[in-house]
């Protein structure tokens, strides 16, 4: 009895998250679809082609957008693991506080706050409307939470490996590298992903410090959500998911190929 | 391990320049709020336009919107994301193929969760013609209210999807974890599953709950997307009131735009200090604690 309880429950969960998914694909490939048809009367390629169309710079729009949130998917894994080590090594709860504090700080600032005053700034330093600009304020937003996924995870096990590392004759570096490093490597690549796809999903942001100069996929997409052209903001829907899933999966890979090369079995 | 204060600062050192360069960004907007913007040629500190600004009605009814949204979105993702939780630790074998799907969400960004709810609720959605098909002639009418509506119900709808789910991640390995052992405990000693999760897996993730709680309300109190998209005419989110008032021709504009960041950030902290209060205060004795059983 409990089990078939639980299984309607389980497929209406997985029901509630899969289909507006199905539904966007749907309307990706409508051409016609009249009040009150249950199911669209026409399907057309004609929403696919017309991104290209309509934006001659399309693949380069798609280029420099995933080149963004990688370059700050990367600096945000960099930084956490480096501030998670700073925050294991101090002994004074004081400033393991502190630490936690300014990583946490992002969730105080609302970027609308963050946003206009730092636009105004960087207007004078000119970095308002640039590619630089508008990583840092990424980076600002994408960070704290690939530092909470590294920090809980680095505080598991701590330093205790790496001692031991230390004791049988590594050195640090080497300690690091061949210690921590495989240990860390399934937590770093999930922050990786995190951050990655706060910074893909960024749009105000990129609106205020990107000025229409440094456009992204977010950036692009809005105005059709607003028009309510659903033909061509499904598709801009699709290929936004389809590229995170793309980005995910050769990531999953490369930090599976690594993992491999660490397990522990190879050794014996 | 032997840590040098040299080698901590040098580990903190990119964290504390991005921290600075955070804190630069906010100052700076509230020093222009107070009036200071040499560069149109005000330096006269002053507090009116603070206190203009609140004075007005429609950034009064923005910032109560923004609350009001904050407040519902973040409150039903966490009681239904926790029962979501409570679903799955009753199953012996819980199904991973679910918890999979169940992350969905976290990769969609929310201006695509936007246009899920366009494409359900709206008046030529594929909900009003699911109940038009039922026999509904009204269907239109049935689901006018729910999108572009003053109660912000289509937004918060969009926020439950996508935060439900971050509630699960946030918080499901450590309720499994606790609830696997003193939650099996107090099972033994004669609490039902449902007492058990309640009274004491629940009280003793709080500090995990209260923070995904506390992640969620202020993102969404401080958001723009998904009000400027799903949101009524009026009131405004009041990220959406202080961008218009930011971007406007009329540059005399831009203190008020400021001083209306300055009060979304005092409530932000004030809203901080309080969650502080909750998260790090004593945790309620046995006394005081269970009344019922």
């Amino acid at each position: 009895m409990d089990k078939i309880k639980y299984r309607w429950i389980n497929g209406a969960l997985a029901l509630a998250f899969l289909l507006p998914i199905f539904i966007l694909v749907v309307w990706a490939f409508t051409a016609r679809w009249p009040w009150p048809q249950l199911f669209p009367q026409e399907w057309t390629w004609r929403g696919f082609s017309q991104l290209w169309q309509r934006n001659q710079n399309f693949s380069q729009l798609i280029f420099s957008s995933v080149t963004l949130s990688l370059l700050v998917a990367f600096l945000s894994v960099c930084i956490g693991f480096l501030t998670s080590r700073a925050y294991l090594m101090v002994e004074k709860r004081w400033a393991s506080r502190l630490i936690y504090g300014l990583v946490s700080l992002p969730f105080l600032v609302p970027a609308v706050v963050f946003g206009m005053g730092i636009h105004q700034l960087m207007i004078r330093l000119g970095w308002a409307n640039t590619f630089f600009g508008v990583m840092l304020a990424h980076l600002v937003y994408s960070l704290p939470y690939a530092t909470y996924l590294i920090l809980d995870a680095y505080q598991s096990f701590g330093f205790r490996y790496e001692e031991q590392a230390r004791i049988l004759g590594a050195s640090s570096w080497q300690s690091i590298r061949l210690v921590t490093w495989p240990l860390l490597l399934p937590v770093l690549s999930t922050s990786f992903a995190m951050s990655y796809v706060v910074s893909f999903s960024q749009y105000f942001l990129t609106l205020l410090l990107g000025g229409g100069q440094v456009q992204t996929f977010a950036l692009v997409m809005f105005p059709y959500l607003q028009n309510n052209d659903r033909t061509i903001a499904s598709n801009y829907g699709l290929l936004f998911l389809l590229i995170t899933l793309a980005v995910f999966l050769i990531f999953e890979r490369l930090s599976a190929h690594y993992q491999k090369k660490y397990q522990l079995s190879s050794y014996y | 391990m032997k840590a040098s204060k040299f080698k901590v600062s040098l580990l903190l050192f990119p964290q504390l320049l991005i921290s600075i360069f955070l804190m630069t960004g906010v100052i700076y907007g509230l020093i222009q709020g107070l009036g200071y913007i040499p560069a149109l040629s005000m330096t006269d500190w002053t507090l009116d336009y603070y206190i203009q600004s609140i004075q007005d009605p429609n950034t009064l009814r923005s910032i109560l919107f923004s609350l009001w949204i904050a407040f519902a979105s973040s409150v039903l993702s966490v009681l239904i994301g926790l029962f979501i939780c409570y679903l799955f630790i009753n199953q012996k074998h819980y199904p991973k193929w679910v918890q999979a799907l169940i992350q969905i969400p976290i990769i969609v960004p929310h201006i695509i969760v936007a246009l899920f709810v366009i494409q359900i609720l709206s008046q030529t959605g594929i909900l009003a013609r699911l109940l038009y098909v039922i026999g509904f002639e009204n269907a239109q009418q049935i689901v006018s209210g729910w999108l572009f509506d003053p109660q912000g119900k289509g937004v918060i709808l969009a926020y439950l999807w996508k935060e439900i789910p971050f509630i699960v991640f946030f918080c499901f390995s450590l309720i499994r974890q606790i609830n696997g052992s003193l939650g099996e405990a107090a099972q033994t000693l004669g609490a039902n599953r449902l007492q058990a999760y309640v009274h004491v897996t629940l009280p003793l993730c709080r500090q995990t709950i209260l923070t995904s709680f506390f992640i969620i309300f202020m993102f969404t109190f401080g958001a723009y997307e998904l009000p400027a998209i799903l949101g009524p005419t009026l009131p405004q989110s009041i990220a959406e009131a202080t961008y218009i008032a930011y971007t406007h021709p009329d540059l005399k504009q831009r203190p008020f735009a400021m001083a209306m960041n300055g009060w979304i950030f005092i409530i932000s902290l004030g809203m901080a200090l309080l969650f502080a209060f909750f998260i790090y205060r004593k945790k309620p004795s046995h006394k005081q604690g269970g009344q019922d059983g």
